[in-house]
């Protein structure tokens, strides 16, 4: 996909010593972030990650950090202003 | 020595998770029209649903897509079966959101599947995966809910991709005896998905946002985005009766014509052309869109009845512009490509500039009635 959004926000970090290599986060990554390398996995472009956080959840190591959460904007401005309001 | 990862449901007991409290009867009122029969598996009755789309279905996804009565098509949550279902037929898992669930058994074929549908408030999958509501909880409770065990031979469970999000696939297997398999992101390649012994492509695990998938959420945003059309016209309505002229409805209705324009160009021009903007941030690229609207309106200023200051033109440019800004700021809502953190730094740049630009284009407007 060509779209991208801001340079150098993302928050994704992967323990490689942790991996164990099952390749669940390449599968469930919806923009492909990710590889197997001698049966670990390895970040391949970190820019195109959207932070949904399918990664984090599904790694049964708990080896991938990222910061996630409901991105919409209208629930970054109640945020703001204080309120617990949602979104969508 | 692998360790096992905390979890969401750590600290509850097993009455928590499978038992909710206050549940309702079923009632299959939403998709009676769409039910062939029934099959009776012990004491469960399971509605089995048709594959071809009625009139009535596409009125329906019109009106969700319009968003006129969007909660009123919830489907029941619990489990379907779809043409020649027995033992052998994989289990396909998905949201109670009306679209989804229509999206998901067209492609279905009568050699038979289960659908089991999670209670997600009427919210599709991915958005529904990132709060959590299509989460390891309720697919362990829905499966033991409906005995699961009972009803298929296999243990293995099909997820769309993007349910993923919030699953945790070896709890799920813990507490259920279930395996999750992820299918692909579209239900369109979900037939290919199995047939292929449940591999998926790439292409079936990459999420787009085409033109297409772009476009149809663009009635909902320009009607969402109306309310503030509204107040626009309040504004002027006020203005006009406050300062005497004839005509005040007529007037205000001009006045109020540009801000319109200014929905369509966020709303509708802005999602089309999202490819081909400049900047990375989404309401500096509105913003862009926003000139080049407010440019146009001050060349034919005298179309929209303003008054003739310089003070009013500034303050409708700033509005105008801020107004653009904002509908394709909050589009990064509905994309499927900003991130979390980048959608709060440009909040947190964007928001305060919003209130004092927005602030300052009304404070104009007056000084240029008043002066």
């Amino acid at each position: 996909m060509k779209f991208k959004y801001l340079k150098n926000v993302v928050t994704l970090e992967l323990n490689r010593e942790a991996c164990i290599g099952c390749g669940l986060c390449k599968m469930v990554c919806p923009h492909r972030v990710f590889q197997l390398e001698n049966r670990k996995a390895i970040i391949t472009d970190k820019e195109k990650c959207m932070e949904c956080g399918a990664c984090a959840s599904n790694c049964p190591v708990d080896a991938i950090k990222v910061d996630s959460g409901v991105g919409c904007a209208a629930a970054m401005i109640n945020k703001i202003l204080g309120s617990k309001g949602g979104c969508c | 020595m692998v360790e096992e990862k905390t979890s969401s449901l750590e600290g509850l007991s097993e009455k928590d998770i499978f038992i909710k409290e206050g549940e309702e009867e079923i009632s299959y009122h939403a998709i009676h029209h769409a039910i062939k029969r029934w099959v009776k598996i012990d004491d469960k009755r399971i509605p089995i649903i048709d594959t071809q789309l009625k009139t009535k279905d596409y009125l329906g996804s019109c009106m969700v897509r319009l968003g006129i009565g969007r909660y009123d098509y919830k489907i029941p949550p619990g489990l379907y079966g779809v043409g020649h279902v027995d033992e052998k037929s994989p289990v396909i898992v998905t949201a109670n959101f009306k679209l989804t669930f229509d999206c998901l058994r067209k492609e279905l074929t009568e050699s038979g599947y289960w659908i089991l549908v999670l209670d997600t408030k009427g919210i599709n999958v991915w958005c529904a995966a990132g709060k959590g509501t299509f989460g390891s909880r309720e697919l362990i409770y829905q499966i033991n809910k409906w005995e699961l065990k009972k009803v298929v031979k296999t243990r293995n469970l099909i997820l769309p991709q993007l349910g993923a999000t919030s699953m945790e696939p070896h709890l799920v297997r813990k507490y259920t005896g279930f395996k999750v398999m992820y299918g692909p992101v579209r239900s369109v390649d979900i037939l290919n998905y199995i047939e292929q012994n449940y591999e998926a492509d790439e292409d079936m695990r990459r999420v787009s946002f085409s033109l297409k998938e772009r476009l149809v959420l663009t009635p909902l945003e320009i009607i969402l985005n109306m309310k503030y059309v509204g107040m626009f016209f309040l504004y002027f309505l006020l203005l006009n009766i406050f300062n005497g002229t004839a005509e005040i409805l007529t007037k205000s209705f001009y006045n109020t014509l540009p801000f319109m324009m200014a929905n369509l160009t966020g709303s509708l021009v802005f999602p089309i052309i999202l490819p081909l903007v400049p900047f990375r941030s989404f309401s500096l690229n509105g913003g862009l869109l926003g000139v080049l609207l407010g440019s146009y309106i001050l060349y034919d200023f005298r179309i929209y009845t303003y008054p003739e200051s310089f003070c009013f033109k500034l303050g409708i440019f700033l509005l105008l512009v801020m107004f653009v800004s904002y509908i394709a700021f909050n589009f990064t809502g509905s994309t499927t490509y900003t991130s979390f953190s980048g959608v709060k730094k440009e909040t947190r740049m964007f928001f305060p500039a919003l209130l004092i630009k927005v602030g300052v284009g009304f404070i104009l407007t007056l000084i240029g009635i008043l002066l």
